[in-house]
């Protein structure tokens, strides 16, 4: 198995002017890409604060730049860390603390003591990109570790996801071997790039000898569609509120690409065995694979939605991939039991940044997923419900106890529990609603704590709907029951 | 129109007004994603008692297509 970076440099080899990315009106072909990264490894290892080995965080947006810096990175021997531009000061901060970079690229706004660079001022450097040396080059380790992703924890802070070169090539693999797309591909992309699924649709694009498109979001439905149009794009990828934002912006103009569009992929949060079928008739010859996984292990099964008698389970363990479900003692259960969902494979992590008290793994290597499942006798995986409380806004994971401890903060307010209900627009799957129990004194009201939240978290986080509450359920030891508040909320 | 369009946009963005003019594509500021799309075309539709069908928005490309749009279901 070879990195994405070697991939990437054997693609140049073979079509060096064959154009690897779009974004607007600017283009990097194969050869530019890998001469463009290598500029960006030098920008880093002249930084004053450069040691291999480090950190540094970059903004995530979808411009070429990007790019190079983030392969650049690890060319350096840099762990790049790509950060959402839109990212809470708060959050930037816990991400900051927790792996004290060596410089922060992009995020102008952010009060931050670490060296901070405008990417304005590094763009400098890939303006005279025109050497046509391909030459290899030295290679990370395969073990050493890439990116750190940050995800939502259980508590609300982030938490330090750290990915081995292995872990992403094995994760390319997975995912190209199950898709079956070709270097004859042309992918339109509008996930947001910070994330596992849209990053993760860049390497595979690109070790594939793909060309891939970025377009910044799903929101602009006529660029979105002209470019698919125009590119003559066979690969695209959304998660299934992206999807319900097309239909309820446009109909189901998407599908008149259904003859063009090889393949889809969706990522991984509810969608109902109606939409699924629904999608599969609207594209009867596109493959449409779904997946199933985690930051932690990303794509770990998939399912086609042509396997039409299989719709209400999230398919079967990806390529090179076990999955397996245990009891809370760690012992493997038999088929049709529920129990945890556990994942091995080399796209799986070994641990989680700056964490070591957590039993992560059963029998050595069998990934705990926190989700609660089933596999049935043919392989089939059913998921069932989560052991963490995360509410899934959009395919974006929140910790209620995040958006609680924010509220709590705000004078005039006793108690508070955030839990997730269906989205009445049809559209997000869940939106947060928060129960307040108020000082028996206080005359606040849902619109100043709308208001006084309003800066301090992202806008998917704030609560949607409000509910005054006397006393919030909780267990003799204390422990807050949201999913009796859940089950009250669902059965009205 | 153009102005009451312009704040409505800013408002959800919370961004100022002057960041935004007919020519700003929709999607264009990093703030504007598809939640806040919809917060904004909610918006919209109150102020302007519009509604808009499945596929009204779909050649909508920047503000001021948008605005001829609100100006024909007016």
């Amino acid at each position: 198995m070879q990195s994405i970076e070697q991939q990437i440099w054997k693609q140049a080899k073979l079509h060096p002017e064959k154009v690897a990315v779009k974004c607007g009106k600017n283009y990097t072909t194969y050869r530019h890409l890998t001469v463009c990264i290598k500029q960006a490894s030098m920008f880093f290892r002249n930084c004053e604060q450069y040691s291999n080995g480090r950190s540094v965080i970059i903004a995530a947006n979808k411009q070429l730049e990007f790019l190079y810096l983030y392969f650049g990175a690890h060319l350096a021997g840099l762990v790049a860390v790509p950060v959402d531009s839109e990212t809470s000061p708060i959050r930037f901060q816990q991400i900051a603390s927790e792996i004290n970079p060596m410089c922060v690229i992009g995020f102008e706004n952010q009060d931050t003591t670490y060296p901070k660079y405008r990417l304005q001022e590094i763009n400098q450097i890939f303006l005279n990109c025109d050497d046509e040396d391909i030459s290899d080059y030295i290679f990370p380790l395969m073990d050493n570790i890439a990116d750190i992703l940050f995800t939502t924890g259980t508590t609300g802070k982030p938490k330090g996801v750290p990915l081995t070169y292995k872990n992403e090539a094995a994760a390319v693999r997975n995912i190209n071997s199950f898709i079956k797309n070709t270097s004859n591909d042309i992918e339109v992309l509008a996930l947001p790039i910070s994330h596992s699924f849209g990053l993760g649709r860049v390497r595979c694009c690109l070790a594939n000898g793909q060309t891939i498109i970025l377009i910044k979001s799903f929101v602009n439905t006529k660029k979105l569609f002209r470019t698919i149009e125009e590119e003559n794009a066979t690969g695209f990828s959304m998660v299934p509120s992206s999807w319900r934002f097309l239909k309820k912006m446009t109909g189901l103009r998407l599908a008149d690409f259904s003859g063009q569009l090889r393949y889809i992929e969706m990522g991984s949060a509810y969608f109902s065995e109606e939409e699924k079928k629904s999608l599969a008739q609207l594209f009867p010859k596109t493959k449409i694979v779904m997946h199933y996984g985690l930051t932690e292990a990303s794509r770990s099964s998939f399912l086609d939605l042509h396997d039409t008698t299989h719709l209400t389970s999230v398919g079967k363990a990806a390529p090179y991939t076990d999955i397996h479900i245990f009891d809370e003692t760690g012992e493997e259960l038999p088929a049709n039991t529920e129990g945890e969902v556990c994942i091995k494979g080399e796209h799986v992590i070994k641990g989680y940044l700056n964490v070591s008290d957590e039993q992560l793994f059963y029998k050595t290597d069998f990934f705990r997923s926190g989700d609660l499942g089933f596999i049935d006798t043919e392989g089939y995986l059913y998921l069932k419900s989560r052991i963490k409380e995360l509410i899934n806004v959009g395919g974006k994971k929140v910790a209620p106890s995040e958006i609680e401890n924010i509220i709590l903060q705000i004078p005039g307010i006793k108690d508070c529990a955030c839990i997730g209900i269906p989205d009445k627009e049809g559209i997000l799957g869940e939106v947060i609603k928060a129960y307040i129990v108020k000082e028996a004194t206080s005359d606040i009201s849902f619109e100043s704590i709308q208001k006084n939240i309003e800066t301090k978290i992202e806008s998917y986080k704030r609560p949607v709907e409000y509910e005054w509450i006397n006393i919030l359920p909780r267990t003799s030891s204390g422990k807050l029951l949201r999913i009796q508040l859940k089950d009250d909320s669902n059965n009205r | 129109m153009e102005q009451e369009v312009i704040k409505i946009i800013a408002n959800i963005l919370n961004v100022t007004p002057d960041e935004i003019n007919s020519d700003t594509e929709i999607g264009e500021l990093p703030e504007w994603d598809s939640l806040h799309h919809l917060a904004i075309i909610k918006e919209i539709e109150n102020h302007f008692t519009i509604k808009f069908k499945q596929g009204d928005l779909v050649d909508c490309e920047n503000i001021s297509e948008l605005i001829s749009l609100i100006q024909d279901m007016k």
